[in-house]
């Protein structure tokens, strides 16, 4: 994986919160960003029933799904137990305040 | 009135009859007096819910008598009741004065909100609070007391001025912008 594509600046992207990039290949993808700056990128949605989890809570390196509140680790895309299941998660970056995703 | 104040703790909406404006009985404006009292108190966070009512006349369809502070509009002015509450257990607000311009409204319910929240105990209602210190206290404090109240409703007034719509920047560019999509090209 050495192509990497620029998504948008890391201010870009509130802490503790999300963006939603559209990627023709993958649909949604969210692109997270964690209290101390760390980025994660996953599906845009939800294992459980499809949820957005662009519109969930982070906190640590989790997202709560809105919808029914599964926990989805962000390195990982799995659900936390005793939920199963996970998402498609996409490499990321972070270099000199901008992010970039693994094509 | 912001979203907050419909579950905080917090100045909750004035309900108002429609008054004068539009009622053949009224003998006061009770909603613009509701909207002057909703504005006066925007952001106005307390030890628990704040309700204010403005009745047009005695008819009191806005139900003023079970509200923290209830305004009825008569002839010559406004009754202003306070501590009632529509609760679990419902009490009917005790009778504080009579006033007989919109602007003494606003200093007596401010001057008496003012004092509830600087004496009132978290979780407590302004029913509460009342009975626990006794009406003749907020009377001393309220009616008697004219420096007093011109105080507390100078100091409530200088604790509001600078309140801000939080949801006023959540309408900014900049706030906006985090929920556009990122286009990426093919
Ligand atoms: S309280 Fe009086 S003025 Fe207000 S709507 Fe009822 S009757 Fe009319
Ligand atoms: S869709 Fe996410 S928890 Fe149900």
């Amino acid at each position: 994986m050495s192509n990497w594509k620029l998504i948008c600046k890391l201010e870009d992207i509130p802490q503790l919160g999300s963006r939603v990039v559209h990627w023709p290949e993958r649909g949604k993808v969210a692109v997270f960003r964690s209290s101390d700056d760390e980025v994660f990128a996953m599906h845009d949605k939800c294992p459980h029933k499809g949820g957005p989890l662009s519109q969930g809570i982070v906190h640590g390196k989790r997202v709560t799904c809105p919808l029914h509140g599964w926990n989805i680790g962000l390195d990982d895309g799995k659900a936390v137990a005793p939920d199963v299941g996970g998402c498609k998660t996409f490499e990321v970056k972070v270099e000199n305040g901008e992010v970039f995703m693994a094509a | 009135m912001v979203s907050g104040h419909a579950y905080g703790k917090s100045i909750r909406t004035v309900k108002t009859c429609v008054g004068m404006e539009h009622c053949r009985f009224g003998t006061q404006l009770a909603m613009s007096m509701g909207v002057k009292l909703e504005k006066m108190l925007f952001d106005m966070y307390a030890p628990h819910k704040v309700k204010l009512a403005v009745s047009g006349c005695p008819r009191n369809c806005a139900e003023a008598g079970i509200k923290d502070v209830g305004i009825i509009g008569v002839d010559s002015g406004y009754e202003l009741y306070i501590g009632g509450n529509g609760g679990i257990k419902t009490e009917v607000a005790q009778f504080l004065c009579k006033v007989t311009s919109d602007e003494e409204v606003m200093e007596y319910s401010g001057a008496f909100l003012q004092l509830y929240r600087l004496e009132g105990w978290y979780l407590e209602r302004t029913c509460h609070y009342l009975e626990r210190v006794g009406m003749d206290y907020i009377k001393g404090k309220i009616l008697e007391d004219e420096e007093g109240r011109k105080a507390l409703y100078a100091a409530l007034l200088a604790e509001l001025k600078d309140a801000k719509d939080p949801w006023a920047t959540s309408r900014e560019p900049q706030a906006i912008k985090q929920f556009i999509p990122i286009m990426v090209e093919a």
